[in-house]
């Protein structure tokens, strides 16, 4: 493995370089309902992505959970060289713990929200998001 | 792979036959020893260019560079040795390149590859074979900006292509020769690959 160390640390062995700033995200999510418990889904999503026809919002970039609605505190690793416009953190709580978002035979009252990262890029940044709206996909937060 | 190449070795050494010709040579992996040759192949959408020297022992090394499209360039060291030599041939071969390739979908890095060769070594008209499995070290470099400073993370894939390639080659007098042939590479396994064709140009003898 030490000459594959020698090929990559010339940097011109790289098939491929990628570039990403690591943002880490504190704060709080709460949601409006009264339901105990679940997991809370966040993701992190550029808000516009693209160029004319293939030009959308909410272009996924990555996710993670945290235990349930509350204390907020999660990093994530951004790839800068797409073009990404903005960024936004979108959330929904799992109350009834199927992992889908408002199934159908599931709770059809799990509520999402979504908040913007500003000012973006940062290293760091603080929100408070609360989960209000039932069953909304990421796109209907679309800046 | 070497103990394999040497397989053959004694018995292309034995055996006692009229000099190749630079077509067959170059198309089947060895020349006599003491003899240079090379070819010539342009098409689409690959090229080649290869160069070549029997040694007494049956072995053969060679430098050569291929291209896609003038896009995908590999250039090689390699060594092949005929394991049968008879009218028809049987060949090894081993190199160890460096695949480049620029355009939107660029890559690289260091490869290896392993070929066998088959073909006609004597007549006017020489028909051969080629088929070969190629494997090359890519590394994704992924570099985080952090508050700490960058971050630099490696990590290496392999990248597999299989070679191959048949064809005709046709001995023109004692030095020239030229060949025509479909080449049927499969470029990273498994993304799709389509057939090319070339015409190739072989000169040799000199010593």
């Amino acid at each position: 493995m030490r000459w594959m160390a020698l090929v990559s640390s010339l940097g011109i062995g790289c098939s491929s370089i990628t570039n990403e700033k690591r943002v880490r995200i504190d704060g709080r999510i709460d949601t409006t309902d009264d339901l105990p418990g679940g997991v809370t889904y966040v993701s992190v999503h550029h808000a516009w992505l693209g160029e004319g026809l293939l030009r959308h919002p909410m272009a996924f970039i990555d996710a993670t959970t945290v235990e349930q609605p509350g204390d907020l505190d999660v990093t994530f690793d951004i790839p800068m060289d797409a073009g990404g416009e903005g960024l936004v953190l979108y959330a929904w709580h799992d109350r009834d713990g199927d992992g889908v978002l408002c199934s159908i035979d599931g709770d059809r009252g799990e509520r999402t929200g979504a908040v913007a990262v500003t000012p973006w890029p940062t290293y760091s940044a603080t929100v408070e998001l609360t989960l209000a709206v039932p069953c909304a996909g990421p796109e209907t937060f679309a800046p | 792979m070497l103990g394999l190449l040497a397989v053959g070795s004694t018995a292309a050494a034995l055996s006692a036959a009229p000099p190749i010709h630079p077509t067959a040579a170059v198309l089947t992996g060895g020349s006599d020893p003491g003899v240079w040759d090379t070819g010539l192949a342009a098409g689409f959408p690959w090229h080649r260019v290869r160069a070549q020297r029997g040694l007494r022992n049956g072995w053969t090394p060679f430098v050569e560079t291929s291209a896609a499209l003038l896009t995908r360039w590999r250039p090689a060291v390699g060594v092949s040795l005929p394991w049968i030599n008879r009218v028809w041939r049987l060949s090894g071969e081993a190199t160890l390149g460096w695949l480049e390739q620029g355009g939107t979908l660029s890559e690289r890095g260091p490869s290896a590859s392993l070929a066998m060769t088959m073909g006609r070594t004597r007549g006017v008209v020489l028909p051969y074979l080629h088929a070969g499995s190629e494997h090359t070290l890519h590394i994704d470099r992924v570099i985080i900006d952090t508050a700490a400073g960058d971050v630099i993370e490696d990590a290496p894939r392999h990248g597999w292509t299989l070679t191959g390639a048949l064809g005709l080659g046709i001995a023109l007098g004692g030095r020239w020769g030229l060949d025509v042939g479909l080449d049927l590479p499969w470029v990273n396994v498994p993304k799709v690959s389509l057939p090319g064709v070339h015409l190739g140009l072989q000169f040799g003898g000199a010593r």
